[in-house]
């Protein structure tokens, strides 16, 4: 085993095999040797691309931007209204991104909303179990700690991430990335509203580049299932406006130990310029917009 | 009865596969973490099941300015624990001077200008192509076998973590035991040192 993944196919191709053996041994006549059916089982890569959250993401901007408390985020009493596994699995990863929104950024009073919001449609996903009463009474707890609630929202989002790994439900799980990343490159993009030249929030968008790229080879490994390609199809303009990116080669790549901290420089950055940038946000606010269910 | 042993057989062997799965499931959880430390826990961070022996490659996304502490546990077999190889690498691109060969097809005429025929000529074109190569960022061989990396980065950019798993086989009598062993990957970050305006 080359990777971090499970095995399970391997020891379900042997008891394939094993059955194969046994009803040969007993219902057959002695004479007909049935052939061993070798089923190739897949084994999938899960764990071989790691894709960064939200949190992280808004942890990085918050460092950039100030908050911005008049960001339309989305309507958390339309949480029950989502139909279909597609559409209930990108919502929880917009709530998702919405509630690091919040707590990252400490935005007053709207967190618990949106952790009854992810209740709701995490009802509908059957991953509501993850919400235990503790969750919703930490919550409002700590409702004006941002810390606390930044921890809160992060575990919330592991907790879920863990569940559908460990429950072999990778689709759910790739629409529910799909849509968090979405959420947060609309709610950073309304945080830096108009291009401005130099401007390090657009370096960091432009940077996303690398996390659509990890969040589509994430995706393709459970392409076969149509939710989560017609997902891909939905991504496949704002990758290629990715790809059409200008790169600025830097220094030569060094990395120089200053303490106990390796300081890592070189190589190459993306360039976006006001016209990508007016393109992406045009595209990233259509497809989250169709995702929530506004229609302009 | 033939049947009956089967059956127990291929329950053994599912459940077998379930156990060795759920078990290293969530394993990174158990890797130490540093005392008061101001990190938060990276959902990059990876759980798996390895074969003793074997290498994994695992590709992240780590941002500008941001301080990363990469670290490595194996709760199931401690044994492994300071002995797991990894190497950082970085696929970066460099530009070179390629030399291509194009012939080029020329009329040819006699003294009267007259056309006699064409000639193909051979020309050499210089062309800049970017060629990709993995960069090492860390290895830690060079750094005796250290089990964690703490870093920050002066740009965004795409990681790839090499893991090594020592094959340590002979203490375990079972199959199992010495096949396999849960691997937790952890990643950590925090906000780097603030520099400038914000």
């Amino acid at each position: 085993m080359k990777r971090f993944l499970m095995k399970k196919g391997s020891f379900l191709a042997l008891g394939v095999l094993a059955l194969t053996v046994v009803s040969c041994g007993s219902d057959e006549p002695a004479d007909v040797i049935a052939e061993p059916v070798i089923e190739t089982v897949e084994e999938k890569p899960v764990f071989q691309v790691g894709v960064p959250t939200p949190n992280e993401f808004f942890v990085v901007i918050r460092e950039l931007k100030n908050k911005d408390s008049n960001i339309t985020l989305s309507d958390p009493s339309k949480a029950s209204t989502f139909q279909g596994a597609k559409s209930q699995a990108i919502n929880f990863g917009i709530y998702s991104a919405d509630l690091a929104y919040i707590s990252t950024f400490a935005i007053d009073n709207k967190a618990l909303e949106y952790f009854k919001a992810l209740k709701q449609v995490g009802d509908k996903l059957n991953v509501a179990n993850i919400f235990g009463e503790t969750v919703f009474q930490k919550a409002s707890d700590n409702i004006n700690n941002g810390d606390s609630l930044m921890m809160l929202s992060n575990d919330t989002y592991f907790e879920a991430y863990n569940y559908l790994i460990e429950n072999d439900r990778g689709p759910v799980l790739a629409m529910l990335v799909a849509g968090g990343w979405v959420e947060s490159m609309y709610i950073v993009t309304s945080l830096v509203g108009e291009y401005k030249e130099g401007d390090e929030t657009v370096q960091r968008i432009a940077d996303q580049k690398l996390t659509l790229e990890s969040i589509m080879e994430f995706m393709t490994t459970y392409a076969d299932d149509p939710d989560v390609s017609s997902t891909m199809e939905d991504l496949a303009d704002i990758e290629i406006l990715f790809s059409e990116l200008e790169v600025e080669e830097l220094e030569k790549a060094e990395t120089k130990k200053e303490g106990e901290v390796h300081m890592l420089s070189g190589g190459s950055k993306f360039i976006m310029d006001k016209a990508k940038y007016d393109q992406l946000k045009k595209m990233v606010i259509e497809l989250r917009n169709k995702y929530v269910g506004i229609t302009l | 009865m033939i049947k009956g042993i089967a059956i127990t057989i291929i329950s053994a062997l599912l459940l077998t596969g379930t156990a060795i799965a759920q078990d290293c499931f969530g394993i990174v959880n158990y890797c130490p973490k540093l005392k008061k430390s101001p990190y938060t826990y990276n959902g990059q961070s990876k759980s798996g099941a390895f074969a003793q022996g074997d290498t994994a490659e695992v590709t992240i996304v780590v941002y500008k300015n941001m301080e990363y502490r990469v670290s490595f546990c194996s709760p199931t077999h401690p044994d492994l624990n300071g002995k797991i190889e990894f190497v950082v690498a970085e696929e970066v691109t460099k530009p070179t001077w390629r030399e291509e060969k194009v012939y080029e097809t020329v009329e040819k005429y006699d003294d009267y200008g007259n056309l006699i025929g064409e000639e193909k000529i051979e020309k050499v074109v210089k062309k800049r192509v970017y060629n990709k190569t993995d960069v090492v960022r860390f290895d830690n061989k060079s750094n005796d076998l250290t089990q964690e990396w703490i870093f920050i980065s002066d740009q965004t950019r795409k990681l790839k973590i090499k893991v090594y798993i020592p094959n340590l086989s002979g203490g375990g009598d079972s199959l199992q035991e010495q096949a396999y062993a849960c691997v937790g990957l952890l990643i950590e970050h925090m906000p780097g040192p603030k520099i400038g305006f914000k």
